[in-house]
């Protein structure tokens, strides 16, 4: 936390230059971080909605709340296997925390992710959903699904500095969450009844998406109890990985 | 005599290995085992004064990079303590955290807020490191555009104004071309010896070492192996190097 107030302006500033830095050679610009979860979007209700036929009412809003979701997380966890080889000159000549480093990767992530939600905005006014309360699950969902990939980053940042391996196995723990998230179709509806309970409960990603969904197009009932489990979980699994992280930063260096 | 003090070093001891990447498909192998343990830093004890200026020799391997990344809280000592009683001290390197994509101007904050310095005071001397790298209309350019040379004078800049109370420098740093070779040796010259900053300097420049230094110790295969005044030790590691060629 403590590292957190001290570098906020560093993470803030760098995570701006990061973002600047990213799309400033190419032709469509920052239009690319709404357009990469779109056209998957496109794929998805191609495959699913038109070939295979699974129909979920806002079936579009459906996809892309599950992959605007998913994207964010995978794409953190996905950059913090390497995020201390990557910055090997950094931190052999000067001390940063490295959970600072990581705090900046998610805020550029969190940043785009926030687009993307805008063109969901967008799209439910044009499909005329209406205003409900349970849209004020909004925030604490993000919340919860921002704290829960820090945590999960941590332990990954550590363990990618401790084996070479991690990156391949990280990549392929991701593609079969993926499979097991119902980021393309609906846990609840599709799998038989206690598969669905454990992968909606028990499946952080699965769980937030799930609660995402009906609160923002279905006005469903959110699962009170639910969001606050996983509101703490997250925060002791995010102590942890800090914790983990401090403990043994000063020694990444002398990896060879 | 403790309130003179700006840097103590007592009993450091630093291995490298402790946290050697693995491979997954040795982990149950028997070379699993770190059998590679480099004890860099061995049973270190010295003491560093405010505004002195602290030379230390020794051959290439002999633990000074180590030493002086374990004073800037890069590495962690295995045991032993590193006070700096309150000071900040920073290892004087080229370009940490540049982005290419951005501009010099950009690069500048960037870099010394990543330092742990807060954008009020870097933008408090960001004039002065511009005027300093002569970079000129430059500045708003983005770093990829830039020679190597105008990158060396724009991140030797920024590494000279940022006020530090300990210095850390691994051999005087002079970039650029002719001209501003001179003036970047001249501006690492003034920071040694204006009084304001203690200093610990590697180096295997005689004579830097030898006009520079109130104090030298001479690090052998990660032991002190002398500590004194400058003519003293000098002498004692060059007729150790004159030995070495000899044998």
């Amino acid at each position: 936390m403590s590292n957190c107030l001290k570098y906020k302006e560093y993470i803030l500033y760098a995570a701006g230059a990061r973002l600047k830095s990213e799309v400033s050679n190419s032709y469509l610009n920052w239009v690319w971080w709404i357009l990469v979860p779109a056209l998957e979007m496109i794929v998805y209700y191609v495959v699913f909605g038109l070939f295979i036929k699974i129909d979920e009412p806002y079936h579009p809003l459906f996809l892309y709340i599950g992959v605007t979701m998913w994207i964010f997380f995978s794409k953190c966890v996905t950059g913090s296997v390497d995020l201390v080889r990557q910055n090997r000159y950094i931190i052999v000549n000067i001390f940063i925390p490295k959970s600072v480093l990581l705090m900046k990767d998610i805020l550029v992530n969190v940043f785009k992710m926030m687009l993307s939600f805008v063109i969901i905005a967008i799209m439910m006014v044009c499909y005329r959903i209406p205003l409900s309360l349970s849209m004020l699950y909004f925030v604490p969902l993000i919340l919860i699904l921002v704290i829960f990939t820090f945590g999960t980053c941590c332990i990954i940042l550590h363990l990618g500095v401790l084996y070479e391996d991690m990156g391949y196995i990280v990549s392929i723990l991701l593609n079969i969450a993926m499979f097991f998230s119902g980021i393309f179709y609906s846990i609840e509806r599709l799998l038989p009844n206690i598969y669905g309970y454990i992968l909606g409960n028990f499946n952080p990603v699965a769980f937030l998406v799930i609660c995402m969904r009906k609160a923002m197009i279905y006005n469903g009932d959110v699962p009170v109890t639910g969001v606050v489990i996983w509101f703490v979980l997250s925060i002791v699994l995010s102590c942890c990985g800090v914790c983990l992280i401090k403990n043994n930063e000063n020694n990444y260096v002398k990896l060879r | 005599m403790m309130e003179d003090q700006a840097l103590t070093v007592s009993n450091l001891n630093i291995s490298y290995a402790a946290f050697r990447s693995k491979r997954i498909r040795n982990l149950f192998s028997e070379r699993t085992k770190d059998v590679e343990s480099i004890h860099a830093v061995k049973d270190l004890s010295f003491s560093l004064s405010q505004g002195e200026v602290l030379g230390v020799v020794g051959l290439n391997g002999s633990g000074k990079t180590t030493l002086l990344r374990a004073i800037a809280g890069i590495f962690s000592p295995d045991s032993g303590t590193i006070d700096l009683h309150g000071n900040r001290a920073s290892l004087m390197a080229l370009g940490v955290g540049f982005d290419p994509e951005l501009t010099g101007r950009e690069n500048i904050i960037l870099s010394g807020m990543m330092y742990g310095y807060t954008g009020r005071e870097v933008r408090e001397v960001l004039d002065e490191i511009i005027s300093f790298s002569e970079l000129g209309n430059f500045i708003e350019y983005p770093v990829r555009t830039y020679s190597s040379g105008m990158h060396s004078r724009l991140s030797f800049s920024v590494t000279s104004f940022l006020k530090t109370d300990i210095m850390l420098v691994d051999e005087v740093i002079s970039v650029g071309d002719a001209h501003f070779k001179e003036k970047s040796r001249a501006r690492m010259q003034e920071m040694i010896d204006d009084k304001k900053h203690s200093v610990v300097l590697v180096s295997h420049d005689e004579e830097l070492i030898r006009n520079t230094c109130d104090r030298v110790i001479w690090l052998d295969h990660g032991s002190l192996k002398m500590e004194g005044q400058t003519g003293v030790v000098l002498s004692g590691y060059y007729d150790f190097l004159a030995g070495c060629e000899g044998v």
